[in-house]
């Protein structure tokens, strides 16, 4: 089974549908996730079809980001903004 | 043609507002279990009806609008930005979960069979004991366990072939406790009020 989104999450906090508190009850549980999910950034391959660079943390296995961990994805996400375009072309 | 006065229709006006996937307050109205015979032995297969609730009028959903070819799709205001809705016209509306099977007695390795089942209703609130060695002891949920319940359901569109055509059917792929709703009494989800 899955889980809510952050954003979804933060929607229907906007809404008056959960508090703040029951968010936080809920990535306790489980329920809502804890990271919020960047949109999906495209490059272009030398034959012209288009390719998502993505960070991956092997042997992560269910364990929490550490300071430098998170410092690293966001140094990252900059990088990849950089050569990338959220549409395709 | 005897022209009107004032009497226009504009398709993102005044078009059919489509239902829109997404994640909807509501409270449990139902729940129905089936018991069938099916290679893996005897299974119990549980339906959940859901009824969405009066505080979906506080949420935004997506504006769509028919196109060209009588498909929707999202309404742009000119600076590309998403339109959006008021979800009121979802509230009152009664939706069905998708079929969530409980195996008793699971052969040596087949356990996972019931993993779903343990999920979706602890999703839900419902509190299975444990053992001593922390096994989770499933139990038969009867529809006065979660009558009421108030949560959030993950609404979606599950598409089926019929007569080689496909088709599809709004469902509740998984639904949350909703901590900050309120419980309701059956009376106040059954929806028969009948006046006479």
């Amino acid at each position: 089974m899955g889980k809510l989104t952050v954003n979804e999450a933060a929607k229907l906090q906007e809404s008056g549908v959960l508090s703040k508190k029951a968010i936080e009850e809920m990535q306790e549980k489980g329920l809502v996730s804890t990271r919020r999910r960047n949109n999906k950034r495209y490059l272009k391959t030398a034959n012209g079809t288009y390719v998502t660079p993505q960070l991956y943390f092997q042997g992560l296995a269910g364990n929490k980001y550490s300071t430098k961990m998170t410092e690293l994805k966001n140094k990252f996400n900059e990088l990849a903004n950089e050569y990338t375009t959220e549409k395709k072309g | 043609m005897i022209n009107l006065e004032d009497t226009t229709y504009n398709e993102a006006r005044d078009g059919m507002i489509p239902m829109v996937a997404g994640i909807y307050p509501a409270h449990v109205c139902g729940l129905e279990a089936k018991e069938l015979q099916t290679k893996s032995g005897e299974q119990t297969v549980f339906n959940i009806t859901f009824l969405i609730a009066d505080e979906v009028a506080n949420t935004q959903v997506a504006k769509m609008v028919k196109n060209g070819n009588g498909e929707f799709h999202q309404d742009n205001h000119k600076d590309g930005q998403p339109k959006t809705i008021s979800a009121v016209f979802m509230k009152g509306k009664k939706f069905s979960s998708t079929g969530i099977w409980l195996t008793p007695s699971p052969q040596e390795g087949q356990g996972w069979k019931n993993r779903k089942y343990k999920e979706f209703f602890e999703h839900l609130g419902v509190i299975f004991p444990t053992d001593k060695n922390s096994n989770t002891l499933l139990a038969i949920v009867e529809e006065e366990d979660i009558i009421g319940y108030p949560c959030l359901i993950k609404l979606n569109k599950e598409e089926y072939q019929k007569d080689g055509v496909t088709r599809s059917v709004w469902k509740v792929f998984d639904a949350f406790q909703w901590s900050d709703g309120a419980k309701l009494t059956s009376d106040e989800v059954s929806g028969d009020d009948l006046p006479f």
